[in-house]
């Protein structure tokens, strides 16, 4: 057995019982993950309990890596929810149950409804930290390829310059450099890898009333609000409804608001 | 009359296939296009059966690419039926005994083949326990009953 330790690529004679043991442990982590990277993630976590190896592989990027190698894609929809008698609400993942297991015990504080014959459950995403659990309200989602972006908002009814970014395929959080402006409720648009936030603060904080998010080099830059002119229309519209109550939208460049019946454009490239 | 190449298993029986099935593995194509096949492939670590069903593996693939081309320009229900027909081969090709698997995905991995090494891959965990994969894999549960508890822990809502 020994010369299987030494020789680990070296085939084994097949069915000789006491040779069998280091056939899987002997695999290089490579092909290990070849295989795991072909496994519903959802199995991942019953499988991380198969050895401390698997756990490791399991909970590395390396397999999300090889994942997306062989394009082993699920789907996955995330919604946000506040349970009752939960203080604040927080993420889940939607996923179909397996429809072999047999689902008589219900454990207490189990959440699952049931939908026809098949099973839908709701579960949690792993918090943004062990110390701050909280998820923001009103932000705005913002979701870039695989990762979704939570821009402000506010935690504990404090407006927040935080921005937190989940990545779906590791089901992890990292943060964005934050923003300069506090806010909440605001508006974002994406164009061209740039995530475009505006308002959800003082229309007052002019200079920076609109912050430009480049996703490829992960830093903001911050443009002037519509309406150098203090008496500007549209300033003032957005001043009085606390800059609530507008749509965003992008075409060819131009930002365009609809505030009350009216409709503004913007330019970002020359301010106007 | 196509070129033919030699395999030799790991107990030296020799193999005759034809250059086209050879090509199905990426590391035997570069050694045919380096042109050092001559006298034969030695593959120490490939044993007579998996080889037996590799080439199978291989020559089923050739066949099937050379009549999808053939029915390229026809694009019918019957090159749709071609590809069902190729996967329920692929199933009932891997319906085998957990060694002679094992030592497929190896060869495929090794040999690169990528269709096989996906099928093979795909195959090994299917539908099995933590309890079946370690028995089948002989691996040894390294965790203790804290350890499991905090893994379990983890994704509580997997257990559940």
């Amino acid at each position: 057995m020994i010369s299987d330790e030494v020789e680990p690529t070296k085939k084994k004679k097949k069915t000789v019982p006491d040779e069998l043991p280091s056939m899987f442990s002997s695999l290089p982590d490579e092909i290990i993950e070849n295989i795991l990277a072909r496994v519903s993630r959802w199995k991942y976590p019953s499988l991380s309990l198969v050895s401390k190896r698997f756990h490791s592989l399991l909970s590395s990027m390396d397999i999300y890596k090889a994942r997306s190698q062989i394009g082993s894609n699920e789907t996955c929809l995330y919604i946000w929810l506040k349970l009752p008698g939960h203080p604040c609400a927080s993420w889940f993942s939607l996923r179909t149950r397996p429809n072999n297991q047999n689902r008589t015990k219900r454990r207490k504080g189990k959440i699952s409804f049931k939908r026809d014959s098949s099973v839908m459950s709701v579960v949690p995403i792993p918090s943004y930290s062990s110390t701050d659990s909280n998820f923001p309200e009103l932000s705005y989602i913002q979701t870039v390829g695989l990762e979704i972006y939570i821009i402000g908002g506010s935690y504990n009814k404090e407006p927040s310059s935080s921005v937190r970014i989940f990545d779906c395929r590791n089901h992890t959080w990292r943060d964005a450099p934050n923003m300069t402006v506090a806010r909440e409720d605001a508006s974002t648009v994406l164009l061209d890898e740039k995530i475009y936030v505006m308002g959800g603060c003082d229309i007052d904080n002019y200079a920076n009333w609109i912050e430009i998010f480049d996703v490829k080099t992960q830093a903001w830059t911050a443009l002037p609000g519509p309406g150098a002119d203090d008496e500007d229309e549209l300033r003032n519209h957005l001043r009085k409804n606390n800059s609530k109550y507008y749509i965003v939208n992008v075409f060819k460049g131009k930002f365009y608001l609809a505030a009350d019946e009216k409709e503004y454009s913007y330019e970002p490239k020359n301010g106007t | 009359m196509s070129k033919k190449i030699i395999f030799e298993s790991s107990e030296g029986e020799s193999f005759e296939v034809d250059e086209a099935v050879a090509l199905e593995c990426q590391t035997i194509k570069n050694m045919i296009e380096d042109d050092c096949t001559d006298g034969g492939i030695p593959l120490a670590n490939v044993n007579s059966a998996t080889l037996t069903k590799v080439i199978d593996y291989c020559k089923k693939h050739v066949e099937a690419a050379a009549a999808a081309e053939a029915n390229a320009g026809d694009k019918d229900i019957y090159g749709a039926n071609k590809d069902i027909e190729l996967k329920t081969w692929d199933e009932e090709f891997v319906k085998v005994d957990q060694p002679l698997l094992f030592d497929l995905m190896l060869a495929a991995n090794f040999l690169i083949i990528p269709g096989l090494l996906d099928l093979t891959c795909k195959t090994m965990m299917r539908g099995k326990t933590v309890l079946q994969i370690r028995e089948i894999f002989h691996i040894k549960k390294d965790y203790t009953d804290a350890e499991e508890a905090e893994v379990r822990k983890e994704n509580a809502w997997a257990f559940e």
